[in-house]
């Protein structure tokens, strides 16, 4: 299924991307994939990071890697040469395929044993037909870096079976032959080196739906214009996308969209009266919210298509995929019962790339804990009301509080620090900080610079507060009870 | 404090870069807004300066200098 439609030659002349005026048909990418494929072979080592921004470029990479049989390690372009170092030197990476645009975020990965690939030189050696390749459902074909703490993120292995059982899942929710005989046309607006772009795409290209780029800064105006400009049918990415529109409803949309017909969602907890108000200001879209995590390939519930959603809810399980709930009394389906969310079945990933420990502690019994706090209802429907672990999903990406307090205390700024969501004006998880400065006249700027320098933009606080001190608890930790909102 | 400096110091504590506040800066590029930050800037400038920027308006303040311009129009155009 990840790979079948690279054979399936009904649907050459139909378009794969479009990007602004240009069309790039399934036979360009196929050929395209066939290229990387082929420039791949004579490669050594089994994991190859991909550093590249949502193009096609990176669609034929990522389909090219798995075609010549490797690991594919997608990273976030928006990351550091300092987080991508980190991520590479964990994963056993032995080359990384990026363009010409990004090879200086790896200036200093010079090791004999790492190549940098450029997908230019890929292409320039012609186009290929794609080669069939036998691969197993045993071997990890991803690998996608988790939040962790500084200098250790776990990395979950995903096998061919463990994504094609997520993408499943997600076809049978999103029951496209019924919803949208006509087909339709996709924007993708996350990270396609995410778990859930990962599973976007896949999705697009099994089902022979073109993906329509985003290129440039987001704005109301972009998505606006691109919608209108491609007729674009369906939405999958950040819910803030309903935040702004729901902000921007009392302005004329100068563009047509009524194109538009369902938007789907995940990532972070958009209050639900914001879902409520989008609904009745578009009544003509269908709000589908989902949930997931990179270590269940990632879906693990969403909402069925043509059925009425419930605003505060995630959905009901994935096909093949169970949900339980994990209390003080032990493991339940009983509806109302609060505690961890437990998950099985077929996208739970194998483990964690040579984690042994962090493997046995995720995965027990078959059963994955995800460390968010939830229940169910008598239908079903999965509600969630917190996390156990300490990440935090800010603007939809994971963040470690662990991971940015090291960063600040590491740059001498301050004594102690304490990283902790709050909630931004929209209600969303926004990143804050309180800090003991290291001198009276430090200011927040200071600290934001500097954690631009070693972090991704998403993982800089937004509001920075100075105080005397962190508290702390019994164990002399910071304390984080009741850290999640403020 | 006149609009210019006004906006110069909103952008200066919520910017989450190193980069410097320039007129030709690019909110999004060098100082690392992205869509949320950039709305919210936009409509706590709105809440400050009672008026509204229409959505196309919005591409135009992408930059330091568009934003700066696009809100002093914007107040002369309420001015009775």
């Amino acid at each position: 299924m990840i790979i079948d439609w690279i054979f399936d030659r009904r649907n050459d002349g139909a378009a794969a991307v479009l990007d602004g005026g240009r069309a790039v048909t399934f036979l360009a990418l196929r050929e395209k994939i066939g290229a990387v494929q082929r420039g791949l072979m004579n490669e050594q080592g089994g994991v190859i990071a991909l550093c590249l921004p949502n193009t096609e470029d990176y669609l034929s990479a990522f389909f090219g890697v798995i075609l010549a049989g490797r690991t594919v390690f997608p990273l976030n372009v928006l990351m550091t040469a300092h987080e991508i170092s980190l991520l590479i030197k964990q994963g056993g990476v032995s080359a990384v395929l990026t363009s010409a645009e990004y090879r200086p975020l790896f200036l200093e990965e010079a090791p004999a044993d790492r190549r940098v690939l450029l997908i230019e030189d890929m292409y320039g050696a012609g186009m290929r037909k794609p080669i069939l390749p036998t691969l197993d459902n045993k071997s990890a074909i991803v690998f996608l870096g988790t939040s962790g703490t500084t200098g250790k993120v776990k990395i979950a292995a995903l096998t061919k079976r463990n994504i094609e059982a997520s993408l499943t899942g997600y076809l049978s929710k999103m029951d496209f032959e019924r919803a949208d005989p006509a087909g339709g046309r996709f924007v993708i607006a996350l990270p396609f080196s995410s778990a859930y772009g990962m599973m976007c795409l896949c999705a697009c290209m099994a089902k022979g739906l073109p993906i329509v780029l985003l290129r440039g800064a987001f704005t109301p105006e972009l998505f606006y214009k691109t919608i209108a400009a491609h007729r674009v049918t369906h939405y999958e990415g950040s819910p803030l996308v309903i935040t702004f529109m729901v902000q921007m409803a009392n302005r004329a949309v100068p563009y047509a969209i009524e194109s538009l017909k369902y938007l789907g969602f995940g990532g972070n907890g958009i209050p639900a009266e914001t879902i409520k108000k989008m609904s009745k200001l578009y009544p003509q879209i269908e709000l589908s919210q989902g949930y997931g995590m990179s270590e269940a390939s990632p879906l693990i519930a969403k909402h069925q298509r043509s059925k009425r959603i419930k605003p505060d809810s995630v959905g009901t399980a994935i096909r093949g995929a169970e949900i339980v709930i994990r209390t003080a009394d032990g493991i339940t389906k009983a509806p109302g019962k609060r505690g961890e969310i437990l998950v099985r079945g077929a996208n739970v990933m194998r483990g964690y790339y040579k984690n042994e420990e962090e493997t046995q502690k995720a995965i027990q019994n078959g059963y994955l804990y995800t460390g968010d706090i939830g229940y169910l209802d008598r239908a079903g429907y999965l509600y969630i009301c917190g996390r156990k672990k300490n990440c935090m999903m800010i603007r939809g990406f994971p963040v470690q509080p662990e991971e940015v307090e090291a960063c600040i205390l590491n740059g001498s700024l301050a004594t102690d620090c304490k990283v902790y969501a709050g909630r931004d004006r929209f209600g969303n998880e926004s990143l804050c900080a309180r800090v003991v400065p290291v001198r009276a006249d430090l200011t927040a700027q200071e600290i934001r610079a500097h954690c631009r320098r070693y972090l991704a933009s998403y993982k800089c606080p937004e509001e920075i507060q100075f105080c005397a001190e962190i508290q702390k608890n019994a164990a002399g930790k910071t304390d984080r009870k009741g850290s999640e909102t403020t | 404090m006149g609009i210019p400096d006004r906006i110069l110091r909103m952008l200066e504590e919520k910017k989450r870069s190193g980069c410097p506040v320039k007129p030709q800066s690019e909110l999004y590029k060098d100082l690392s807004f992205d869509s949320l930050s950039f709305i919210a800037l936009l409509l706590e400038i709105e809440e400050i300066y009672s008026i509204v920027f229409e959505i196309a308006e919005m591409e135009k303040c992408l930059r330091v200098v568009g934003l700066i311009a696009a809100t002093e129009r914007k107040v002369r155009e309420k001015a009775p």
